[in-house]
């Protein structure tokens, strides 16, 4: 579904992705895992076309992307989940969730969006009473689940997730993987920067590591998950009591 | 008994209608390191805020080497010897890592405009003696390959070591730290913890940390204070707290 | 009070306030979308009126010749920002502001080419007696002016709430970052914003002009009624700039009317400064808005700014004074003058590099100080018989102790709320100049100032002024050197950057600013004496807004952060002007005087431009690179 081939970025003089090579396949979960400052990020936005890159190709579903605006890329059906959420925090909730389409909307906003929103609502039956709420005034785990439905509101093929646990209580974070699990039930594939490592490796079909923006291992999640040396050089001790 | 460094005596803050944080008690000894977790939105940061002036408390009291500090701006409390980090780190951009934590001695001495235009002798012994802090915080703490680089240009595992390295310049007796170990893999994690540990023990400063991560917390404090909604709801040791029913249901979960 | 009376006042301020209202929704519009304050707002809607006018002499239909007015400067607009702005990726905020500048005087000058300075007037919409309401009577055109700014406002509601580009609006002032992931362009808003700024302006001066006359230069008036209004009722919500705008018209009616149209904008602006005071964000709040320089200036290498001296500096200093002296004895005499006006300038530039570069407090007001430099050293030497240097230094004393006074007010303000306070300081001042003429000399001011002396030497050849304005220009730059090599530069640069940072670290931030503010004051008053004592004149009228502008276009062109860059950029302020007038002989026509307009404006956006293109910076980052990769082997070298 989305095929990355010697991808090259650069911010000034600091080269954030060096050659990365990445497959992703319809109806899986699959998890970028490696430390802070490793290309993570930088990659998530090259793919949505927030970053450019100065070499490579993304491919889409058999389609170069590379030049095309984010906009267009959302059409295509690309989702986000940015790091730290990014909402807009003096907006309703409800016109948070609108703009998640809005790469998809004419002039006005159609009634035919009620639809969306209601899906969005039927898998945070939350937001629906917090619907006319300013975004600002939500606690941790709603805003999450706004950023999160602001992503589904352009009914995305592929989903992608940056650090979507952050600053979650642990509690939250298995509700999180959870929603995660069910929307790939639902048919959508999944691509999920993390840094909680074994959660993530736990629930992923397959995962990429990557260190200093090269990629330096992959495999199914549960293989990576056992190989202990792997965990100790890149992801720290890998223990995770949560 | 000795004064605590810190006393926060029925501590309240409201935004409006909503209550942030009410009726919190807690105290920090000299010397002591203290965790302060709870869920998001649970009114830490609040209870930070309002410890270090940077918001006024509805009502209650804030006690820092006993003498009362409510309502005092953030800049007085510095000067009287607490320090601080942020949790999106706040270091100053256009400034180098070195010149950065030479800020953190700012508070040392008052030296204004028209002193630093005549170069009195007061001002070479301020510059002096931030220079010395600075370049002793940055060696002990691991910085010196990147002393003269722009702050902003380290990446965020060594800036929030420069931050530490900045609050501890101005030599404080209490240090809050929020959520230190955010954004930090679990190798800097460790590595963090270790130093926060050996710096409080060398400068002799208490330090009261905010995190979610019960790692880092657990392994670096001797007491936990876990707040949810406001309320403080428990208060003990890491293995007292981490068995604590209350504490298990609206933080960590079953 | 007789009630008809008022009713009549009232209808006035509000047809007024109409007009305040359109361009303050301009204004708000476009700082909500890009961040900045188009300068040039207030002369294209002077444009709209000059162009329906001039449609309608030529026999067009007023139905096609307003709209058409309209549509040209939303045209105007639109193409500015396609053409200057959006192609400026790597300027910062205050380089597009006086971007916007150059715009603003183009515009003056294609004006003043193509219909000269006479006024020009549109007939009225519909013809006929004005309409009497009760005792009241009202013009037709004042009701089509209120009636059309209500349809905007309508519009205006609708467009925020249902529409796709008014949500992405909206969400792109909240988050930027949260704009771009879902896919809003920030350059279609900005497109969009400037284009219906201009759209809202031209229309607003279509509708307005049949009620007076339109000019070439009532744009700046216009503009910063509409810019007041929007502060008043809050730039960055939908409704703010609408509602300000119209209490502005009202407020001015009645104080004209039962106060004195004398005071009327030193009460205008102690009212904003009062409501700012009391509501620092506007009378609707809302956001803070863009602090003044928010985009940071690109990070060319990894190497900081030195806040210590360096042999580098000392070295610059001396070769500076030497060549100071140099050049005052080799500049041709025809030069001399542009020497010395250029010192002037730059003694208030440092004072601004320090203000507004380091601290990040964009003050609109330093003319002020220059005002009370001037005034001081006048009235003590002319009527008290003071020797110079002693009127000099009560001048330095007088302003440093407004500027804290004033401080303590008005820096709990931020961003443009504060640079509007700081305006209306400079507003008041030029009010009192006016009109306290028993001090102040009212709108003729001083004449015959003697020159500058010291120990009983005259100083008044032109070259001994010159030396004498550069040793003020020395010893100011320093004094800023010192401040800005020291532990005071340092937290100003980290106040700069985060202000609950550097309180955390002990900093007195508003105490900082205050004094910083005062340091800035002195150079300005020491300015404005030497300005005083050189032309032996002394008035309000060149310590206007339009001395706020070359100052700051000095800043800008010379580099925020660059002491050295004051008098750089005072330079090109001062003899680019001169230049373009010997280039295009003497300006005995209209035409050659509008000409020159437009190739300022046209020059000013070509420099600044030029220098933040990404040429330019690649070029500096080449040079950065080396500065940086030098900085890591020194650092490696150190024990």
């Amino acid at each position: 579904m989305l095929k990355i081939s010697d991808l090259h970025v650069a911010y000034g003089n600091v080269r954030a992705l060096r050659g990365i090579d990445l497959e992703v396949n319809a109806g899986e979960i699959v998890a970028i895992l490696g430390p802070n400052g490793a290309g993570k990020s930088t990659l998530i936005k090259t793919i949505i076309g927030v970053l450019s890159s100065q070499r490579g190709a993304i491919e889409f579903e058999g389609r170069a992307i590379d030049a095309l605006p984010t906009a267009q890329r959302i059409r295509l059906g690309i989702g986000t989940i940015p790091e730290g959420r990014q909402l807009f925090p003096d907006m309703s909730v409800r016109e948070n969730l609108i703009l998640g389409a809005y790469a998809q909307l004419g002039l006005l906003v159609p009634a035919s969006l009620d639809e969306s929103l209601d899906r969005v609502f039927s898998v945070f039956p939350r937001l629906r009473e917090r619907a006319r709420q300013l975004a600002g005034s939500l606690s941790g785990g709603e805003a999450q689940m706004v950023a999160v439905g602001r992503a589904l509101m352009s009914r995305p093929k592929l989903l992608l997730g940056d650090e979507p646990s952050l600053g979650l209580a642990p509690i939250l974070v298995r509700e999180l993987l959870v929603t995660i699990s069910r929307l790939r039930d639902a048919g959508i594939t999944v691509l999920l920067a993390d840094q909680n490592a074994l959660s993530a490796l736990r629930m992923a079909d397959r995962a990429y590591v990557m260190n200093t923006g090269r990629i330096v291992a992959s495999g199914p999640g549960a293989v990576l998950a056992g190989d202990q040396r792997l965990l100790q050089a890149y992801l720290g001790s890998g223990v995770d009591k949560a | 008994m000795t004064t605590p460094v810190l006393a926060v005596a029925n501590l309240s803050v409201r935004f409006g209608g909503l209550r942030a944080v009410s009726d919190v008690n807690f105290t920090v000894e000299e010397n002591e390191i203290v965790g302060l977790i709870g869920p998001n939105g649970a009114g830490k940061t609040t209870i930070f805020n309002a410890i270090f002036g940077m918001i006024g408390p509805t009502s209650g009291h804030v006690l820092f080497r006993g003498r009362d500090i409510t309502g005092l701006p953030p800049e007085r409390i510095a000067q009287r010897g607490m320090s601080r980090t942020f949790q999106n780190v706040r270091l100053f951009g256009e400034l180098s890592v070195r010149e950065n934590v030479m800020m953190g001695a700012y508070g040392a001495g008052r030296c204004g405009i028209i002193a630093s235009i005549a170069r009195v002798g007061r001002h070479r012994r301020l510059e002096q003696l931030a220079a010395e802090r600075a370049d002793h915080w940055i060696a002990r703490l691991g910085l010196s390959a990147h002393a003269g680089m722009l702050a902003t240009a380290l990446p965020l595992g060594l800036q929030r070591v420069a931050e530490v390295a900045r609050a501890l310049a101005s030599e404080p007796r209490l240090m809050l730290l929020d959520e230190p170990a955010a954004g930090l893999n679990e190798i800097e994690k460790g590595k963090l913890g270790e130093l926060l540990s050996t710096a409080a023990a060398e400068s002799g400063c208490a330090l009261l940390l905010v995190d979610h991560d019960m790692q880092l917390v657990m392994g670096v404090v001797g007491r936990v204070i876990v707040v949810d909604f406001g309320r403080k709801i428990a208060d003990g040791s890491p293995a007292e707290v981490a068995c604590d029913p209350a504490v298990i249901e609206a933080y960590l979960g079953a | 009070m007789d009630a008809t009376a008022l009713a009549q006042t009232a209808v006035s301020g509000l047809a007024n306030g109409a007009l305040y209202a359109f361009v303050g929704l301009a204004f708000g519009l476009v700082s909500r979308s890009t961040g900045l304050i188009n300068f040039a707002q207030g002369d294209l809607t002077m444009l709209g009126a000059m162009l329906a006018a001039a449609m309608s002499d030529a026999g067009a239909p007023l139905l096609i010749a307003v709209p058409l007015a309209a549509v040209g400067c939303a045209a105007i607009g639109g193409g500015f920002y396609f053409f200057a702005i959006r192609p400026s990726t790597r300027a910062t905020m205050s380089q597009l502001i006086i971007i916007t500048v150059g715009l603003s005087i183009l515009i003056r000058g294609a004006v003043t080419s193509l219909w000269g300075t006479d006024p020009k007037q549109v007939p009225p919409f519909t013809q006929g007696a004005p309409i009497a309401f009760g005792g009241v009577s009202v013009l037709p055109q004042q009701l089509w002016l209120i009636g059309i700014l209500a349809l905007v406002a309508i519009a205006t509601a609708w467009f925020f709430r249902r529409t796709t580009l008014g949500l992405a609006l909206r969400a792109s002032a909240a988050n930027p970052v949260g704009a771009s992931f879902v896919g809003i362009d920030p350059r279609l808003l900005g497109l969009f914003a400037f284009a219906a700024a201009g759209f809202l302006g031209g229309l607003a001066g279509a509708v307005w002009s049949p009620i007076a006359y339109a000019q070439v230069d009532i744009g700046i008036g216009i503009g910063i009624k509409g810019f007041t209004g929007a502060i008043l009722g809050g730039l960055y919500t939908a409704f703010g700039p609408l509602i300000g705008g119209v209490l502005l018209g009202l407020f001015e009616a009645f104080t004209a009317g039962y106060v004195s149209s004398h005071y009327e904008d030193a009460l205008i602006f102690a009212l904003l400064i009062l409501v700012l005071l009391l509501r620092p964000r506007g009378l609707l709040g809302g956001s803070a808005g863009a602090t003044n320089d928010q985009k940071p200036e690109e990070i060319l290498s990894a190497s900081a700014r030195p806040t210590t001296f360096r042999r580098r500096d000392i070295i610059g200093i001396v070769t500076g004074i030497v060549a100071l002296g140099i050049i005052g004895a080799v500049l041709p005499a025809v030069w001399v003058s542009t020497a010395i006006f250029t010192g002037m300038e730059a003694m208030i530039v440092i004072g601004l590099v320090l203000l507004t570069g380091f601290s990040g407090q964009l003050s609109l007001g330093q003319p002020a100080f220059m005002m009370i430099g001037g005034y001081a050293s006048a009235y003590l030497t002319v009527r008290s018989g003071w020797p110079p240097i002693l009127a000099l230094l009560v001048g330095i004393a007088l302003s440093a102790s407004v500027a804290l006074i004033m401080g303590r007010i008005i820096f709990r303000l931020h961003g443009f709320y504060l640079s509007m306070a700081s305006l209306g300081l400079l507003m008041i001042a030029l009010t009192f100049a006016r009109e306290w003429s028993g001090i102040t000399g009212g709108p003729s001011g001083f004449v015959g100032i003697e020159s500058f002396s010291l120990l009983g030497v005259r100083l008044a050849s032109d070259t001994a002024v010159y030396y004498t304005v550069a040793a003020f220009a020395v010893i100011s730059l320093l004094f800023g050197m010192n401040i800005a090599r020291s532990r005071i530069g340092r937290a100003l640069l980290a106040m700069r950057s985060s202000e609950s940072a550097a309180r955390a670290c002990g900093v007195e931030v508003v105490g900082l600013k205050m004094r910083i503010f005062a340091f800035s004051a002195a150079t300005a008053s020491v300015s404005g004496s030497l300005y005083g004592h050189y032309l032996s004149i002394v008035n309000p009228s060149p310590f206007g807004l339009d001395a706020t502008i070359q100052q700051l276009t000095a800043l800008t062109v010379g580099g925020f952060l660059s002491l050295w860059g004051a008098f750089a950029g005072s330079l090109l302020t001062v003899a680019l002007p001169q230049v373009i007038g010997w280039i295009s002989g003497s300006a005995e026509s209209q035409l050659i005087a509008g000409v020159e307009y437009i190739l300022f404006g046209v020059l000013l956006i070509g420099i600044v431009m030029a220098q933040s293109s990404p040429m330019l910076y690649r070029l500096r980052r080449r040079l950065g690179r080396r500065g940086a990769a030098s900085v890591v082997a020194a650092s490696e070298r150190a024990p």
